[in-house]
């Protein structure tokens, strides 16, 4: 008995110890390569470093809390959070507060995988032959993969201030970085794209070029990380790289990258477009555009220094659209397109609305006022009635580009009647009759879209040349950027600089546009968050159908200014992440437990008023 | 209709034929050995079982015989006799105790043992009690026969699975445990027709199952197709068919009428003070002045849209044909066999499912020697083509909940029948929504057909060169085929949800994979006490050749369903906006490389020991953790047959004690994970007109080089016993399994950068006993059987390997505000897929109980509204003031603590009842028919309704209607206990009544013709207030989340009548 069963062992043990049985079961992966294997080729390089810029289509398709963009619009002094009821996610932006502890969770991992896809992309590039590359390509892709590295942890630096840092294609649990090791991570990345990606690469319409990182937005990229490190940290140096050495990285990229501004600041922005306005047909729609006789100068402006460029046609089942549209239009009940809203689409959410305030002090700006082109130009206003009510500062001649539009006055909170219309959704006819329409114009671009949400591709800009300028104007005290732009904009030039000017070229240039959250708080590490409260409190808005008597209000409790003061602007570390990662990864202040950042739905503080 | 026009084709070609022999009479009585008369023993010609008699009172029988017969004498709890009738006319028989009845063999895996000598812990189901059940998949037969193997249908969809879980849930990986099909592993078990199972064998514990260890660690089912018999020289023909009709168990759910629904939301809003008494919330004349016409005409009070769509007596037939004999030389078994049943719901097109399936078996005794098969050749064979139109039943978004949540509002017809499309809404000034789109209109727009072609069976050599020694190579296969047709017209269901274009999509694929074993059996018996059996062999399987193609068009032709195909649209593939064209393939590989042995050893039949191993290699893991060897022992010991149980021997006819021990391994993953791999799905643009995307690479995958094999170790301990004459069986079984290194895909930290692998994660525990009682006897000629089991099982988690410890389920279980934390989860200590959540602990009935929680400081919810009377008393756990994850405790269990199955059958005569049934208690469902993410024109059901707490004293359990952005409905965003209910549930599964004509017209020229009349599933008996407390979804994409219903496909009622005929 126990001799048959220890035969039976043993055979069965030569079984398995036998190398050849054991290679029975190779078995070569023919659907996909593998890390082993890839990649051998230069084409294979090319399509790692690819891969790095499609993982920002994932921050444009998913829910508000991913586009660092839009969250800075809302809770910057410029735009309310408006929306519906169940827009808790944008009324929490506009609040510095959450709705869940993982709200940000998703786009945490989003950029890891950004991260992670740099991180390979430099290590495999790397290690591959010389030999294999045409002239200096291995530079090229390798210098796009810092920048893109760089890009990824800037923004992550942004919203969270400190995370774990993984600069290595294999990842251990580890606990957050150190403030000044991220700044001088990023610092180093970018000067590598500065030094790797030839300077030949400036602003190109060329196959295989547009779009691509240069050595240009490398420079920007780091102006505008300096300045924020230097400003927000109060410290005169970032990681060793001094005030004048960015000045002259600006300067390269002021004159020799062939960007440059366009000629008319509008014209930047896809509403603007001829299908809109009907000259694309031979017709006038009688629209702000086609009365202004603005031609759009389509995506890949010249003045797009970094952005995000989506695709007409994607792979099927991928998306790639930029969201912000959908979001930054106007809510209309009937979410079908009329004239009433023309030519914007009346599918948009409108999680935005204009604050009054910044209206006002804009228009009654002698050095600014509706003169400027970039006012009429970056925000429209409706509802002739209501508007003359809630307004008596407005003067007769005051523009209403959609005087009939009424929006929806069941759901709507936090509206002021104004909205931005930089990103707005635009819907088109399909020929000069006027009988039928597309709900994006894209539509008309390109047959291939017919979704009037995922058809929206707007390039999403990250920095455009007038940053470059004004960022020089900024440190080196001059006023010749202000001047270029305040010319373009049809405002008398400025004898000298000022700190307030500059201030307010850049609020308004950059109206709705993301950008000025963190100007204020760089300018102002402290108190931005009162500032923004000042700005904003008070200013005219409707709550479902209904007047608030005393305007824009804040929590109880929980104030901007309070919340900012625990935050500094900076937002949740998504919870599952504190937890996956056992307690080395720490929640940013502000988050933690007791600091009541959680929004709900019914926390705004405006139902006394509802009828 | 059809089924009724072969029968009568066939009742009238044989009509005509006519029984003819010479008969003469006989009698005798029947005693047993201790002289009393045998009451009811069966006395029947051999090879006519249509000619028979039953003893009366006094054991005393006759029977009128043809010259020449046999007959044979059989009795319960007695060993048959079979006595040649020769010239004698008067027997006097002795029927010697039957102590045994354990002489019939099981199906164990590469062969056959006598049920005596088993050591391990098995169910063994006969074919004929499957197919006595009529069900359509032979699982649905089995639920009342199964101790320790919990059985559920994932829904009432025609041709739904069944999710099988032997011994408790065992893994959060794949826990369905494997089915072999005669020798073949990886079958599908819903491609047979039930009749044409001789058996199924269901190993539960792990020395039973050791012998496919590689994938046992799930249990194992063991089928057998009916195989010829040689000795049945003339072939029986068998025909069985039925027909019936089917409606929905709903238990009472509807969606209230829209009057009901408008004054629920004025309610609502009169108690939040939005109107005042008297003042509508929805002011009809704007937003439907046409319906409410209709509405106050009596014309029409909303739709129901889940009652809209129920197809009353949907109808289920079946047919089968079979053939069987054999002679010395070749055993046959042929079938076909059509079957088609229409689901309850899903109208416009109801859904269905349509199968047929052809089986051949044949063997052939190639060399004979003293009548002694040495060379035998064989094959099995089963080919089914399956059809079926389906329904999205899982989950939020499935289309039973989308029907469900509908709104009333909104009509499905117009007055006069049609449907009501969006070009009525224009018509009639319907605004109460945006985006309203007719379900019924929608559901009926898609056509599709389709077939699935499975062919599945293997061929085998078997040699016996010495009679101790059998030696059997086989070749198993399966290949599947499968292609669609489909087609989407142009529409307009609502301002956005249109289309401007038709499209067609036409795909097929291939897939085949194999098996090939060789095996070696001994067996001798020494010095005539001890037996030996002994089995070695190898096996190896692998994936096929495969291939899919699929492509789609658009702007077709002529526009219609009939002449849509890839081919009639006209332009280049290039100028077609929508074409899409996608296609993939697969090279052959081994997937599996196996070595097993087997050894069994007995003595004098009375102690019996038996160890097995198995080492097998999978292509799923990396060089180094291929190997898994699954190693198992167990014991028994026939406690009745000792000498000193002698006193015992009146009423204790057979006592088993078996022991077992022994692991199982699990491999089923996808291959590759043990590296990253690249993917090249990513795109980007770099060109000026956006139009020309790139490739873009990057590796997807978080490498796990050293994965390996999941293992559940099982150490069992039970006994078989027959009491009283053998006409009471009794089996226990106690067990404790323990799955570790589970195979699991845990969320990878963010900072991992790529998509998780599977690693191996966690272990769970499941333990517990298994009880079953069978009763057999006669009363005169009434012969009844009682059969009950029952099994308790308690799963719990004992260690996950992530960080966290813990592995996260998705939160949006119910609704879209509950959408904080998990809603279920697997975590140490707690069963796998617990629902988790904050408690309740009543309803606040009035002020003063407000004020008496406010002054011991109750944490109110954060918001504007503070408790007012019908709000939730949310528990606060930790008494910190808030509402949180913190405060989320364990608020339900899906799975059952202890099931329960009982049947009993009774044959007077021709006559034959049978009722069986089946119990699952202590688990937990949980339920919402609702999403409340603050769309206030969501239908309500009226169980939702009828739970809500209406004023002092009228629950303690459900707070009162509020809008749904309430934290009552949500607490914070949380999951919550209001939504849990308890699911204890009783169910008369089959009630059968049949008789069989040839006990009444002796003349019939067949062996028998039973007609019968079944009831399934007509009696559910359950505290639990949706439609089926018997819920076989849980969240979309995690399988080992049981026990969520948003809306579910209930299962029917069927009412059927049939006929069962051998030639």
């Amino acid at each position: 008995m126990k001799k048959i069963i220890l035969t039976l062992l043993a055979c069965i043990l030569t079984v398995v110890s036998c190398d050849k049985i054991d290679s029975l079961l190779d078995t070569t992966n023919y659907q996909k390569a593998d890390t082993s294997s890839f990649p051998q080729t230069e084409k294979d390089a090319e399509q790692l470093v690819n891969s790095t810029y499609y993982s920002m289509f994932t921050f444009y398709t998913g829910s508000i809390f991913r586009i660092t963009l839009f969250r800075h619009m809302i809770a910057s002094d410029d735009l309310y959070g408006h929306g519906s009821e169940s827009s808790t996610e944008t009324s929490a932006a506009d609040r510095l507060l959450e709705i869940s502890g993982d709200e940000n969770n998703s786009t945490w991992g989003s950029y890891y995988k950004g991260i992670h896809r740099c991180n390979y992309a430099l290590e495999a590039i790397d290690a591959m032959d010389d030999e294999l590359f045409t002239g200096d390509n291995k530079n090229w892709y390798l210098g796009q993969a810092h920048f893109m590295r760089a890009f990824f942890l800037w923004i992550m630096a942004d919203r969270h201030e400190t995370f774990p840092l993984t600069l290595t294609f294999d990842v251990e649990n580890t606990p957050n970085a150190t403030v000044d090791e991220i700044y001088k991570a990023i610092a180093d990345d970018l000067l590598a794209a500065i030094n790797l990606i030839p300077a030949k690469y400036g602003y190109s319409r060329e196959d295989n070029q547009a779009g691509r990182a240069t050595k240009y937005a490398a420079e920007a990229l780091l102006g505008r990380v300096w300045l924020f490190y230097t400003g927000f940290y109060q410290k005169d140096n970032m990681a060793g790289i001094t005030k004048s050495q960015v000045i002259s990285y600006l300067e390269d990229c002021a004159n020799n990258s062939k960007f440059g501004l366009e000629k008319d600041p509008r014209e930047i922005w896809g509403y603007t477009n001829e299908y809109s306005s009907g000259f694309a047909y031979g017709a006038d729609f009688d629209t702000y555009v086609s009365r202004e006789n603005l031609h759009w100068v389509g995506n890949h402006s010249k003045e797009t220094v970094w952005g995000v460029h989506f695709p007409f046609n994607t792979p099927s089942g991928q998306m790639a659209y930029n969201r912000l549209g959908e979001w930054l239009g106007m809510r209309n009940a009937a979410k079908t397109t009329n004239k009433d809203i023309y030519p914007y689409s009346a599918e948009s959410n409108g999680n935005a609305s204009v604050n009054p305030n910044m209206v006002k002090e804009w228009y009654e700006d002698p050095y600014y006022g509706p003169q400027d082109k970039r006012f009429y130009g970056s925000f429209l206003a409706t509802n002739e009635k209501s508007l003359k009510k809630a307004y008596p500062w407005l003067k007769s001649d005051f523009y209403i580009e959609l005087p009939n539009f009424k929006g929806d006055n069941n759901k709507e909170v936090e509206r002021t009647l104004f909205y931005p219309k930089k990103y707005v959704m635009t819907a088109c006819y399909t020929d000069g009759t006027k009988t039928s329409m597309y709900k994006n114009f894209f539509h008309a671009i390109n047959s291939a879209i017919s979704n009037s949400k995922s058809g929206n591709k707007n390039d999403a800009i990250y920095i455009r040349f007038a940053d470059v300028l004004l960022m020089l104007d900024e440190l080196k005290g001059t006023t010749t950027g202000m001047n270029q732009l305040r010319e373009r904009a049809g405002l008398e030039p400025y004898d000298s600089y000022s700190f307030e000017r500059l201030q307010k070229e850049r609020r308004y240039e950059f109206a709705f546009e993301g950008i000025r959250f963190d100007d204020l708080r760089r300018w102002y590490p402290e108190t931005a968050g009162e500032i923004i409260q000042k700005n904003q409190d008070g200013g005219y808005i409707e709550f479902k159908g209904n007047i608030v008597p005393d305007g824009y209000r804040e929590m109880p409790g929980r104030s901007f200014s309070q919340r900012y003061t625990q935050t500094h602007g900076f937002w949740m570390v998504p919870m599952s992440q504190i937890t996956l990662q056992e307690g080395l990864l720490k929640q940013h202040a502000g988050f933690e437990e007791g600091d009541n950042w959680i929004f709900t739905n019914g926390d705004l503080p405006y139902y006394d008023v509802k009828k | 209709m059809r089924v009724t026009g072969i029968l009568m084709i066939l009742a009238t070609m044989l009509g005509g034929l006519q029984a003819s022999a010479q008969n003469r009479t006989i009698s005798g009585t029947i005693v047993g050995t201790d002289k009393l008369p045998v009451i009811g023993a069966a006395v029947m010609v051999v090879g006519n079982p249509s000619i028979g008699a039953s003893t009366d009172l006094d054991g005393a029988f006759t029977l009128s015989v043809p010259a020449g017969a046999s007959i044979s004498i059989e009795s319960i709890g007695y060993k048959g006799q079979t006595i040649a009738v020769g010239d004698q006319s008067v027997f006097n028989i002795v029927l010697e105790e039957d102590n045994e009845m354990l002489e019939e063999t099981v199906v164990i895996g590469y062969g056959v043992q006598k049920k005596r000598l088993l050591t391990g812990a098995t169910i063994n189901i006969s074919g004929e009690d499957i197919q006595k059940q009529n069900t359509t998949n032979a699982l649905g037969a089995l639920y009342s026969s199964v101790p320790g193997v919990n059985i559920v249908q994932s829904s009432g969809l025609p041709g739904a699975e069944y999710k099988i879980t032997v011994r408790g849930l065992g893994t959060t990986g794949s826990a369905s445990p494997l089915v072999v099909i005669d020798g073949v592993a990886g079958g599908h078990l819903e491609d047979l027709s039930p009749s044409d199972i001789e058996s199924i064998d269901i190993l539960k514990d792990a020395a039973s199952a050791a012998i496919y260890g590689a994938r046992a660690a799930n249990g194992v089912v063991l089928v057998t197709t009916r195989q010829g018999k040689s000795g049945e020289k003339k072939a029986t023909v068998t025909f069985d068919a039925y027909m019936g009709f089917q409606q929905p168990n709903t238990n009472g759910v509807k969606v209230v009428s829209a009057s009901e629904y408008l004054d629920l939301l004025d309610r609502e809003y009169i108690a939040k003070g939005t109107i005042r008494e008297g003042q509508h919330y929805y002011d009809l004349d704007a937003l439907m002045p046409v319906q409410k016409r209709w509405m106050e005409q009596g014309q029409w009070d909303g739709t129901d849209w889940f009652n809209s769509s129920i197809n009353h007596n949907a109808p289920t037939n079946n047919l089968v044909v079979g053939v069987s004999g054999g002679s010395d030389a070749v055993r046959y078994s042929f079938s076909f066999s059509k079957a088609y049943q229409e689901g309850t719901l899903g109208l416009p097109k109801p859904t269905f499912y349509d199968r047929t399936t052809a089986r051949a078996n044949t063997e052939f005794t190639i060399l004979k020697k003293d009548n002694r098969d040495i060379v035998k050749l064989g094959e099995n064979v089963t080919v089914s083509i399956t059809s079926s139109r389906g329904m999205n039943v899982a989950g939020r978004g499935g289309d039973v909940h989308n029907m469900l949540i509908k709104t009333p509002l909104l009509p499905a017809y117009d007055l006069d029948g049609s449907i009501y499309t969006y070009d009525k809404q224009l018509r009639d000034g319907w605004f109460v929504k945006d985006d309203e789109v007719n379900l019924l209109q929608q559901a009926g727009l898609d056509e599709k057909q389709g077939k699935n072609v499975r062919v599945q069976g293997n061929v085998y050599l078997e040699v016996n060169p010495i009679k101790e020694l059998r030696l059997r190579t086989a070749f198993g296969f399966r290949g599947y085929t499968e292609y669609k047709r489909e087609y989407t017209p142009e529409y307009q269901l609502s301002s956005t949800n249109y289309r401007d274009y038709d499209s067609v999509t036409q795909s097929a694929e291939v897939r085949t994979s194999w098996t090939w074993e060789l095996t070696a059996n001994y067996k001798k018996t020494f010095a005539s006490d001890h037996s030996i059996e002994a089995l070695l062999g190898t096996s190896i399987e692998g994936t096929g050749w495969g291939m899919k193609l699929n492509g789609t068009r658009s702007s077709t032709k002529f526009g219609t369903w009939n002449s849509a195909n890839l081919g009639s649209v006209e332009g280049a593939v290039t100028s077609d906006e929508h074409a899409s064209m996608g296609g993939g393939n697969t090279v052959p590989y081994n997937d599996l490389v196996s070595a097993f042995g087997r050894i069994n050893y007995s003595y004098k039949d009375k102690y019996m020991v038996t160890a097995i191993i198995r080492a097998d290699g999978s292509c799923n893991f990396a060089h180094g953790y291929r190997w898994g060897v699954f190693p198992s022992v167990s014991a028994g010991w026939v406690v009745s047959s000792e000498p000193w149980m002698e006193f015992s021997k009146g009423w204790l006819n057979f006592f088993k004690i078996r022991g077992s021990w022994g692991q199982n391994g699990n491999c089923r993953i996808d291959n590759f994970q043990y590296n990253s791999t690249i993917s090249l799905g990513g795109f980007y643009n770099f060109s000026y007109d956006q139009a020309t995307p790139v490739v873009a690479a990057y590796p997807d995958n978080y490498a796990r080089p050293d994965l390996t094999w999941e293992t559940s170790e099982q150490t069992a301990i039970g006994f078989d016993s027959r009491f009283f004459k053998s006409r009471l069986g009794v089996i226990f079984d106690w067990y404790i399994k323990d799955t570790k290194d589970w195979l699991v895909t845990p969320p990878v930290m963010g900072i991992q950068g790529a998509n998780a692998s599977s690693m191996n994660g966690g272990a769970v525990r499941n333990a517990g006993v298994e009880l079953s009682f069978n009763w057999n006897d006669n009363i005169g000629d009434l012969r009844y059987s009682v059969g009950l089991n029952g099994s308790y099982n308690k799963n719990t988690v004992l260690y996950i390997n992530n960080s966290d410890g813990i592995i996260h389920g998705d939160a949006k279980i119910l609704t879209e505000n509950v959408r904080n934390g998990d809603g279920f989860r697997a975590e140490p200590g707690k069963p796998i897929g617990y629902f988790i959540g904050i408690a309740s602990e009543g309803i606040f009935q009035n002020q003063a109980q407000i004020d008496a929680y406010n002054a011991k400081g109750y944490a109110f919810m954060n918001g504007y509204e503070q408790a007012q009377p019908g709000d939730v008393i949310w528990i606060d756990q930790n008494g910190d003031g808030k509402y949180d994850e913190l405060d989320c405790v364990e608020i339900g269990n899906p799975h059952p603590d202890f099931t329960l199955g009982f049947s009993l059958s009774l044959q007077w005569k021709g006559l034959d009842f049978s009722i069986n049934g089946s119990g699952a208690f202590g688990q937990q469902v949980m339920q919402s028919y609702r999403q409340f993410a603050l769309q206030d024109l969501e239908g309500f059901t009226n169980n939702f309704v009828n739970r809500l707490w209406t004023g002092e004293g009228t629950t303690n359990k459900f707070p009162r209607f509020s809008d749904g952005s309430h934290n009552n409905f949500k607490c914070n965003g949380y999951n919550s206990d209001i939504w849990a209910q308890d699911a204890d549930y009783i169910k008369i599964r089959n009630i059968t009544l049949g008789y069989d004509l040839k006990k009444a017209i002796k003349k019939l020229p067949f062996q028998s013709l039973r007609i019968f009349v079944t009831g399934q599933n007509l009696f559910t008996f359950t505290g639990y207030d949706g439609m089926d407390p018997e819920v076989g979804t849980g969240a979309p994409n995690y399988s080992w989340s049981s026990g969520i219903d948003t809306g579910y496909y209930p299962s029917p009622k069927v009412y059927m009548a049939g006929v069962s005929i051998k030639f």
